[in-house]
């Protein structure tokens, strides 16, 4: 497949991507799917964070990559190959492992293809590795205890025990009893900020907006009646303290600002996450606390401006209207993407929204998405601080704009799930 | 070869077949808003900064594209056009003409007729057009997604499919169509994605292939009678016999005048409700497994006797879907007739997907 390329010219990064890939041939088929091309997420979680690094490296970020950067770009690939190829004899041993484990939980490409790269690096190829096997199994074992019920396990014993609950308490009573009044600013650059996000992403920009604690200043308003339950953050008139909490289920969570300590960080624990970068669990329950009683109740200026800028982005959104007079490029975008999805729904012949069989709650998340969508946006940025992972400018669209897909994919699921209860042939 | 013309409108890019509008001014057609065909014989994939669609009808092996995120589309739009066309698409052309073929183009396009068979399929007695099996559909659909899931807008487009596929479907399919290819496929996406495989009871099937009973029973002091086609945009797929339309009859009875309606069963229908409304009057419908259709009566009164034959259309819906919209007239949907023709073309046909050939 290789191709050739005219002097000058830009060459799509998939396409050399593809291309590089291929040269590396079965050895890494675990990591790429039936059409040979690497996976969404061996992209997402190994090619870009790992190899390519387009942070680092922006000649290798964009669709299209200069010509001068082709050849560096596949040798970048190629010389990862035989990491990659140990990554994908491990995914395969792991997947092994999990099966004889009799793990069902997850995505095993989300939990375990960092740790195979790390492996591949540690260990080399596992193939004649005495204990290739076993550092599987104990690496599969690794993962589950991280995640899920050990670890809910030890978050519910250790908020549930009477001495803790009394130290907890307080801190959680003082916490809210010490917030500042954040002041609002006149003039603050988010619209400024939305207008390029999506194409020129400014850094400068970006980081001015957190230093001048432009995240914060827009907290203000969300004291004020209805503000916070207007944005779907809140059931209540306004934001109330949160209680400790000493259950949590997946199911039917609250908005964000009405879950409980232990539920804020079940959600966070249940979700794909990575615990090795994670606080020990004292920790993390005081950090909540604390995070409950800030702007947002988010603890990071980033994640706060992020949430200012959600909000702006997401206003005035409408289901039936087609794109009009929009407040910012983000805004515009976000509007073109709901229109699509009135003509996806169209195509694909979902239920109208407001037909008689759509529930209440779904009718209203569809006609005022800014509530779903403010309140995904927020338990997304909650784990990324829980994580810490920083936010960059040039990764704040990805996640507005990915943030309303996920919002607007699960509307979807739930619309066409409405006919199916009712004896549907699927 | 495909021929497209390329223009940009409103911060899009489109690549489009047909040339919009031919009377209008040219920098008049150059500012209209995409030219998108009918959803009923649209064939969609949502990729990763573009809609792709293929009209069923055009029979093209290229699609038609919405393009609102050039950066992201480069990444694969050459492996749907071919990488010189998607260059010239990239850089301004205002056509280009394409050869291109690949495995993610195909499989591309087989994912969105999946869909498209799900959503619009035209399943009927009066035509002989078998139903289809959804749960094997959505499992071809699962195996189709897994080949394109690189350039899809949906970062977990494989577990959904996964998900809502059914395993028991792919299991009973006929081996000679490839039950065990897709049977494997779905059992290593499935553990590859760590998505449990819903299995659900086989269905029987009952069909004998008579066509529909009913349809013009005498009715003694029939008053008047109409009939009119069922817009498809108003039921959900594999309802109300897409060939068939449905018929109002008003009769003189001891109490007084009654309208009865009959609209007739799709091949396996469901039991779910249908409303019709005729001249002020709406009545329930309810399927009737013995007739096969959906039929329902009610007092009329004496007033719809006298409406003029333009005001007395019969109009029906699922109110569990649609709040019956009269917008569209699917008296003027003459494509409705080609989709049923295709479909018939399809289950003979050796390229269509399993469900299609199994049915």
């Amino acid at each position: 497949m290789a191709q050739t390329i005219a002097a000058g010219a830009a060459v799509p990064r998939g396409m050399l991507i593809a291309d590089a890939w291929a040269q590396l041939g079965d050895a890494v088929a675990p990591l790429s799917n039936a059409s040979g091309r690497p996976l969404a997420r061996t992209v997402k979680l190994l090619l870009d964070p790992l190899v390519l690094r387009p942070n680092l490296n922006p000649r290798f970020a964009g669709g299209l990559i200069g010509v001068e950067h082709v050849d560096e770009l596949r040798r970048a690939v190629s010389d990862a190959g035989p990491a990659l190829a140990a990554t994908a004899a491990w995914f395969r041993l792991l997947k092994q492992a999990r099966r004889r484990a009799g793990v069902t939980e997850g995505n095993p490409q989300d939990l375990y293809f960092q740790r195979c790269f790390e492996l591949a690096h540690e260990h080399g190829d596992p193939h004649g590795l005495p204990d290739a096997e076993s550092i599987a199994a104990e690496t599969v074992a690794d993962v589950r205890a991280e995640r899920g019920e050990v670890t809910v396990d030890r978050l519910r014993r250790f908020m549930t025990d009477p001495d803790q609950v009394v130290r907890l308490a307080g801190l959680l009573q003082n916490a809210w009893e010490d917030r500042a009044a954040p002041q609002p600013v006149p003039q603050d650059g988010l619209a400024a900020f939305l207008d390029v996000c999506a194409t020129r992403p400014d850094e400068r920009l970006w980081k001015a907006l957190a230093a001048n604690g432009i995240g914060t200043a827009e907290a203000a308003e969300l004291d004020k009646p209805r503000v916070a339950l207007d944005y779907g953050l809140t059931a209540e008139e306004r934001p109330i303290p949160p209680v400790l909490g000493d259950r949590a289920s997946k199911r039917q969570l609250p908005p964000p600002f009405d879950r409980s300590i232990m539920e804020r960080l079940f959600a966070a624990f249940t979700a794909a996450f990575h615990r090795e970068s994670m606080a020990d669990i004292p920790s993390m329950v005081v950090g909540e606390i604390h995070r409950s009683a800030a702007a947002w109740q988010l603890s990071e200026e980033p994640s706060r401006v992020a949430m200012a800028l959600g909000r702006d982005a997401s206003s005035g959104i409408d289901y039936w209207t087609g794109p009009g007079r929009t407040r910012s490029d983000a805004n515009g975008r976000l509007q073109a993407r709901y229109s699509r999805e009135a003509y996806v729904h169209a195509v694909l012949r979902q239920p109208d929204p407001e037909s008689a069989k759509v529930p209440e709650d779904l009718k209203w998340e569809i006609m005022n998405v800014q509530e779903p969508y403010l309140r995904r946006l927020w338990a997304r940025l909650h784990g990324r601080e829980l994580r810490g992972e920083p936010t960059a400018a040039d990764q704040v669209w990805d996640l507005l704009d990915g943030v309303f897909r996920s919002v607007l994919l699960d509307q979807r699921d739930r619309l066409r799930r409405l006919l199916e209860r009712d004896g549907g042939r699927a | 070869m495909t021929a497209f013309q390329v223009r940009r409108v409103r911060g899009m890019t489109l690549v489009e077949s047909r040339r919009p509008r031919p009377h209008l001014a040219p920098e008049v057609a150059q500012q209209l808003p995409p030219h998108r065909p009918h959803p009923e014989c649209t064939a969609l994939t949502e990729a990763r900064g573009a809609l792709l669609y293929w009209d069923v009808l055009d029979r093209s092996p290229h699609p038609d594209a919405e393009i609102h995120d050039e950066a992201l589309a480069a990444d694969w739009l050459w492996e749907i056009y071919g990488p010189d066309a998607a260059d010239a698409i990239l850089h301004a052309s205002d056509s280009i003409a394409t050869e291109w073929e690949s495995p993610v183009l195909d499989a591309a396009r087989r994912l969105a007729h999946l869909r498209w068979a799900e959503a619009w399929w035209p399943s009927s007695h009066a035509a002989a057009i078998p139903a289809l099996d959804t749960g094997l559909l959505r499992a071809e659909a699962a195996w189709r997604t897994a080949a394109v899931e690189h350039l899809l807008d949906d970062e977990e487009a494989v577990e959904r499919a996964l998900a809502e596929a059914d395993a028991t479907a792919a299991e009973a399919l006929d081996p000679a169509l490839g039950a065990s290819e897709l049977t494997a496929a779905l059992e290593d996406l499935a553990e590859d994605y760590g998505v449990a495989l819903r299995r659900e009871p086989v269905h029987l099937r009952q069909e004998d292939w008579a066509l529909a009973a009913g349809g013009d029973r005498a009715v003694d002091f029939a008053l008047a009678s109409g009939g009119a086609p069922v817009d498809w945009t108003q039921v959900p797929q594999g309802l109300v016999d897409a060939a068939a339309g449905a018929a109002w009859t008003l009769t003189q009875r001891e109490g007084g005048l009654t309208i009865t309606v009959t609209v007739p069963a799709a091949p396996e229908a469901r039991d779910l409700h249908l409303t019709a409304r005729i001249g002020g009057v709406e009545l329930p419908l309810i399927l009737d497994p013995e007739t096969r259709s959906y039929s329902g009566e009610t007092e009329a009164p004496q007033a719809l006797l006298l409406l003029p034959a333009d005001r007395r259309v019969l109009h029906v819906f699922a109110p569990d879907f649609s709040v019956g919209d009269e917008r569209n007239d699917p008296r003027r949907s003459p494509h409705r007739a080609e989709i049923i023709e295709f479909a018939r073309e399809r289950l003979t046909d050796p390229a269509a997907s399993l469900a299609e050939r199994a049915a």
